[in-house]
């Protein structure tokens, strides 16, 4: 718990002052080792209010279709790679 | 008749999922949560922002300290130099916006926008999203679709949301955005479509006198879109596609100024 607490807090940390392309794998990450990795939803939409505007591509909502991606992304890569791993699905 | 419940973990976790994006595209697609969002967001963003800008300052001068003096000698020069060639041009500049707004009085169209300077806050590139944040918004008059002018003649973005005191700007760049555009020195009207980070792409008329190097500039106001990349000219093809980019790198930008009343 206090792993994804800190995990949390680096990502959060990512996304205010690093490109976008260094936030992209870590939550991919996040999503990879924490079993769901609901945070990630909630930081798209921080994204998504911080940097979009109504009027940008997919009517500013590119962070959580993004973070959706990921979260997806993220849970199929553990349960392919990881043993024992599933979506307690 | 019974009702059927989410009782399974994996049902109760999807059902979860579920409800937080629908939440959340909710609070960004309704225009009223979403701009009391950002602006609560903002308040708790902007000392996260200026508490990371004086972390970078501390350590870079940190790091200043070991940098050799020779280099740090080789450096100034070359800064001194860059400064006078600058300070030449800026002469250059001054002299010729005098005669630009001599000649708007005697034509009798003076030239006498309202420009409010703002300090970037978010700097380009953070994101997807091709936006900048500034630190003025409507207690500074600014609205909805006003220009954005960096260096004085370069048009960079729009107003796209303003809060009180804070900004969101659209670049021109932004991908899918189109705008109004006259290429080089004989003006050919073109149709600019962003294609992100800076860059352009028009198309227009084979053999029209355009070469790399000519300023876009957007008819109001005439300040500089970019300059010419390059062109691809095929033969048989009715149209010219010239590529062009913004004159400076948009992550550099500092500051702004913001044309009032320019929408």
């Amino acid at each position: 718990m206090v792993k994804r607490i800190i995990f949390n807090f680096v990502l959060l940390a990512a996304i205010f002052y690093t490109p976008w392309w260094i936030a992209t794998p870590l939550a991919f990450c996040g999503a990879f080792l924490f079993n769901p990795y609901y945070e990630v939803i909630a930081l798209g939409v921080v994204i998504d209010l911080l940097y979009g505007t109504s009027a940008s591509a997919l009517h500013g909502t590119a962070g959580i279709v993004g973070a959706v991606g990921l979260f997806f992304l993220g849970t199929i890569a553990a349960s392919v790679i990881r043993p024992g791993y599933s979506f307690r699905c | 008749m019974m009702q059927r419940r989410a009782n399974s973990p994996f049902e109760k976790k999807a059902l979860a999922i579920l409800i937080a994006v629908s939440l959340g595209l909710v609070s960004l697609l309704y225009h009223p949560v979403r701009s009391a969002l950002t602006r609560l967001l903002y308040a708790g963003a902007t000392p996260v922002y200026s508490f990371g800008a004086s972390i970078a300052n501390a350590s870079s001068s940190f790091l200043a300290n070991f940098k050799n003096k020779e280099s740090l000698y080789y450096e100034n020069a070359m800064l001194r130099a860059e400064n006078e060639r600058m300070q030449a041009e800026v002469l250059d500049r001054n002299l010729l916006q005098e005669r630009v707004m001599k000649l708007e009085e005697v034509l009798g169209r003076p030239h006498n926008d309202n420009r409010v300077v703002a300090d970037v806050t978010i700097s380009f590139g953070r994101s997807v999203y091709d936006t900048l944040s500034i630190d003025a918004g409507m207690d500074h008059g600014i609205q909805n679709g006003d220009v954005v002018v960096y260096a004085g003649g370069a048009a960079i973005g729009e107003i796209a949301e303003v809060g009180a005191s804070s900004a969101k700007v659209r670049l021109f760049s932004s991908p899918g955005q189109e705008y109004a555009a006259l290429i080089g020195s004989h003006s050919i009207p073109a149709i600019a479509h962003g294609k992100g980070d800076g860059n352009f792409e028009s198309k227009v008329p084979q053999g029209s006198a355009i070469a790399v190097g000519d300023r876009v500039v957007i008819p109001k106001g005439n300040l500089i879109l970019g300059t010419v990349q390059a062109i691809d000219e095929k033969p048989g093809v009715p149209l010219t596609t010239v590529f062009f980019r913004l004159p400076f790198n948009p992550t550099e930008i500092r500051t702004v100024e913001v044309v009032i009343g320019s929408r």
